[in-house]
């Protein structure tokens, strides 16, 4: 593959180059700002992590970051085992291609419906908002994409090896405890960081779920911005994108490591 | 004993019908084969009996006991899946273990048992190892492990070794049956593959379309197909569909054909095996015959059997086959005169057993040439009545005296001396087979033939030379002996004359130990011992042979002696005597001849004939693309389906 890039299409590289330049100079450039020892965008003062200090000394961002932090954690929590669940059902009971397709719908849907569609049923039902709701929303797409991931793994797990258990003199709660879980665990990891992911830099849902007095992390940030872009904001994003980095190469990893063992 | 009796058990998938009312008897301890190509439910069968899958009709019991209403955690029965279905995430000790564990066994028993069974199945030193870790070969017996290790009343296995390449899988062959004995576990194995399910299964159900075909053992179900897709499903086989007709079966096109008896006017299925069809060249001219009819270039019109006689030898005596290959010609002439007398003499019960040697073929096949032995016939008609008076005595006589069964002949010869040799004498005979055969000519033989008259009288009646023996079982082989004791019969059978009519109201027995108690006045009692601990020494070989010898047709006799290419066709045997058969009228011209597997393997085009013949010679049969043959077989290799 690598050789035949290199003869006689080299000149496809370049768009391929260009892409990435075009998809990664923006990121490049705010966490290149984020050091910037001047406050101005347009010139460079030298190294600095004097923004990062301000932005832990900042109350409003604290505060954004631990709503944000509760809200990612207890969807994370209630959307992978919620996930799980379904998605294992959904493999294992389900025949109808339709209800497979609706389980991973919230994960396709518009941002904008979907907090739309949350907003009114909490009116509904005449549910405060608050962090619970943001988590709830949370929860309900973060179920779709744990949903997907871990359907696509049973998808191609042998089922032979639950009946092998079975065969074996186990029940059907210790074979799923003890064989379908641990199988599926790789799956379950990554489905949990993709749900985790989303939901801290999740904003336009939140932003319609959150209560005024309890923003989360994105609110905040967004707040902030409308008076133009400070350099506390590019150190935040930086930290943000650290995070993420981290979590989807951590995931990626985990795949792997699951394909490898399977 | 029955183990698992399924009882009219149907399962349908929609509009698919897996298991059309399936009716099965697994006994204990048996290593038992679910055989048909995919789709035809013999997985189904074994998830039913796993309790995976619950059938809509009929009923599977345990020991009496209804196993659908136990759910599959808690039947005493495992099964080893195709995949394996290892636990990735567990050790192989920890896989080994799981079973084990669900039972809430104490963890140092657990520990031992794991430990024991690791040992049987070579894997102890990769107990830590995960299951990714291992090859396939290893993964098998994890697997396998895995299942034994909770000592289930029936262990199941799926395509065990469908995912292992060709020298691995012979391997774990052996070591399934290996497994087998020493853990006494009732197998249940699903294959679609039938090399597979014959060399590992003591029986085979044969399933097609969610029915069962046919259960035998492997012997059976290759030489007595009952169905024409048995008969076209194992091995290979050439069918021939017509009406039952006086004398064979009337295939459109092709004539009437040599098949065993069947009911006149109906239509049936002939089944010849390759190896059982005999070639010939047609031009007179030929300067190459095929090794397997060399008799036939000679004389063609004479039907003996050594494309038969090969089969058997081959089955019974291996690589001496080809030497006898040769010695036929020469020795079936000579013989011929002399055993078309006995034959007639002894009647059906004689015949049968006369097929099962190799010597024994050339003369058993006489009364098939009727020409050759047309000159003999008016004295050979003297001679049966005298034996008439005393049937019963010649015939176990010969039994026991003529040279005829390879075994039984070794056996009675050096047993006179000491039984213990009897076994050892076996390459012996075989190699004075083949020198007899290099030299000998009809006429060399014919003179020694006469000393060697009073030997065989000796050993008749008991006052044996050891060294005289010796010689007779040499020449024996080569036919001589036939001739003479056709003689002598005469001669001893005077003297017995009483004896045997005494002895002849004996119920002829299916054990070895028929033969001391039935032949006591020709061969002494040491002899009778031989013939005995020949038998139990290969058992295998030897007691279903003894068996053959005087069951006749008995079909359950065959049944319980599976390993045996004796007792295949006495009943036809029976026929043959009575009538001679008409000669097959084929023709055909050789399409391609290939070698492999130690056989030649000839495909024929015939003329009239859908498909082609396939024929199988053992060794390089020398015959040429493009030559013209006749095609011939005996009635009595040939099967007869009813349509």
């Amino acid at each position: 593959m690598r050789r035949n890039g290199k003869q006689g299409n080299g000149w496809l590289r370049l768009p391929f180059w260009l892409t990435y330049v075009f998809l990664y100079v923006p990121i490049a450039v705010v966490v290149l700002m984020s050091f910037n020892q001047n406050k101005s965008p347009y010139s460079w003062g030298g190294f600095s992590l004097r923004w990062y200090g301000q932005l832990l000394e900042n109350e409003k961002i604290r505060e954004g970051l631990i709503n944000t932090l509760i809200v990612a954690f207890g969807s994370t929590v209630l959307s992978t085992v919620l996930g799980t669940l379904l998605a294992v059902g959904l493999a294992r009971y389900n025949k109808s291609r339709l209800v497979d397709a609706l389980s991973t719908m919230p994960a396709i849907l518009p941002d904008l419906v979907l907090a739309i569609g949350l907003l009114v049923f909490y009116a509904a039902v005449r549910m405060t908002l608050g962090l619970h709701s943001v988590l709830i929303a949370h929860t309900v797409f973060g179920m779709a994409f744990v949903t997907a991931v871990v359907r696509a793994r049973l998808s191609h797990a042998d089922t032979s090896m639950e009946e092998a258990s079975r065969d074996l003199g186990a029940t059907p709660l210790t074979t799923f405890m003890r064989i379908t879980l641990p199988t599926l665990a790789p799956g379950i990891l990554a489905g949990a960081l993709l749900a985790f992911t989303l939901s801290i830099d999740e904003f336009v849902i939140a932003f319609f779920t959150a209560a005024p007095t309890q923003p989360t992390l994105p609110i905040v940030i967004y707040s902030m911005v409308r008076f133009g872009v400070t350099p506390e904001i590019n150190a935040l994003a930086t930290l943000l994108l650290a995070v993420s980095f981290t979590v989807v190469i951590a995931a990626q990893r985990m795949t792997k490591l699951s394909e490898a063992l399977s | 004993m029955t183990l698992i009796s399924i009882d009219g058990v149907s399962r349908r998938f929609g509009e698919v019908t897996a298991l059309d009312s399936v009716s099965l008897e697994i006994r204990q301890g048996e290593f038992f084969a679910l055989l048909g190509p995919s789709g035809c439910g013999k997985t189904t069968l074994l998830r039913i009996l796993a309790g995976f899958e619950q059938p809509d009709d009929g009923a599977v019991r345990l020991d009496g006991e209804d196993l659908l209403k136990i759910p599959a955690h808690r039947r005493p029965i495992n099964l080893m899946f195709q995949s394996y279905a290892l636990f990735p995430h567990m050790t192989v000790e920890r896989n080994i273990a799981y079973g084990l564990e669900r039972e809430k066994l104490p963890k140092k028993e657990i520990r031992e048992r794991v430990a024991e069974v690791l040992e049987t199945v070579g894997l102890a030193a990769q107990a830590r190892r995960k299951p990714h870790q291992l090859s396939g070969g290893q993964r098998q017996r994890v697997a396998l492990a895995r299942a034994i290790v909770k000592r289930p009343r029936l262990l199941l296995l799926d395509e065990p070794l469908s995912a292992l390449d060709k020298k691995v899988r012979a391997e774990m062959q052996l070591e399934l049956k290996r497994l087998q004995n020493e853990v006494g576990i009732t197998f249940v194995v699903v294959t679609h593959d039938q090399e597979e399910a014959m060399s590992l299964a003591d029986r085979i159900a044969v399933l097609q379309g969610g029915k069962v075909e046919q259960v035998d053992a492997p012997v059976e179900l290759y030489e007595q197909p009952r169905t024409p897709f048995v008969a076209g499903f194992i091995g290979a086989n050439n069918l021939f569909s017509g009406k039952v007709a006086e004398n064979g079966l009337d295939v459109p096109g092709l004539g009437v054909l040599p098949a065993p008896k069947g009911v006149d006017g109906d239509s049936a299925l002939l089944v010849v095996r390759p190896e059982k069809i005999r070639l010939a060249e047609i031009e007179p001219a030929a300067d190459e015959p095929a090794a397997v009819e060399a008799g036939e270039t000679a004389e063609p019109e004479v039907k003996e059997g050594p494309a038969e006689s090969e089969t058997k030898a081959d089955a019974e005596a291996g690589d001496e086959v080809k030497a006898e290959e040769a010695a036929e010609p020469a020795a079936d002439t000579d013989a011929q005169e002399v055993v078309a007398k006995e034959a007639e003499a002894e009647e059906a019960e004689a015949e049968a057993e006369v097929k099962e040697g190799p010597v024994k073929t050339d003369e058993g096949a006489e009364p098939k040439a009727p020409k050759a032995a047309a000159d003999n016939e008016a004295e050979t008609e003297t001679e049966a009545e005298v034996t008439e008076d005393a049937q019963e005595g010649p015939v176990t006589t010969d039994e026991v005296a003529e040279p005829e069964t390879p075994e039984a002949t070794e056996a009675a010869e050096d047993g006179s001396e000491t039984p213990e040799e009897a076994a050892d004498a076996k390459p012996e005979v075989a190699e004075a087979r083949e020198d007899v055969v290099a030299e000998g000519t009809p006429d060399a033989q014919a003179d020694r033939g006469d000393d060697l008259r009073a030997a065989v009288k000796s050993a008749m009646t008991g006052e044996v030379n050891a060294e005289a023996m010796a010689e007779v079982v040499s020449r024996a082989v080569a036919g001589v002996v036939a001739k003479v004791v056709a003689e002598v019969v005469a001669e001893v059978v005077a003297d017995n004359d009483a004896k045997a009519r005494a002895k002849a109201e004996e119920p002829s027995e299916t054990t070895p130990a028929a033969t001391p108690e039935t032949a006591p006045e020709t061969a002494d009692e040491t002899a009778a011992e031989a013939v005995l601990e020949t038998a139990s020494e290969t058992a295998d070989e030897a007691a279903p042979e003894s068996a053959g010898e005087n069951a006749l047709e008995t079909a359950p006799e065959n049944a319980e002696a599976p390993e045996t290419p004796s007792g295949q066709e006495p009943e036809a045997a029976t026929e043959e005597s009575a009538e001679p058969e008409p000669e097959s009228p084929l023709r055909g011209t050789v399409v391609d001849v290939s070698f492999y597997g130690g056989t030649s393997h000839i495909v024929l085009r015939v003329e009239g004939h859908e498909g082609h013949v396939l024929a199988a010679a053992q060794g390089s049969a020398r015959v040429e693309v493009g030559t013209e043959v006749a095609i011939g077989w005996d009635a009595a290799d040939a099967v007869l389906i009813p349509a």
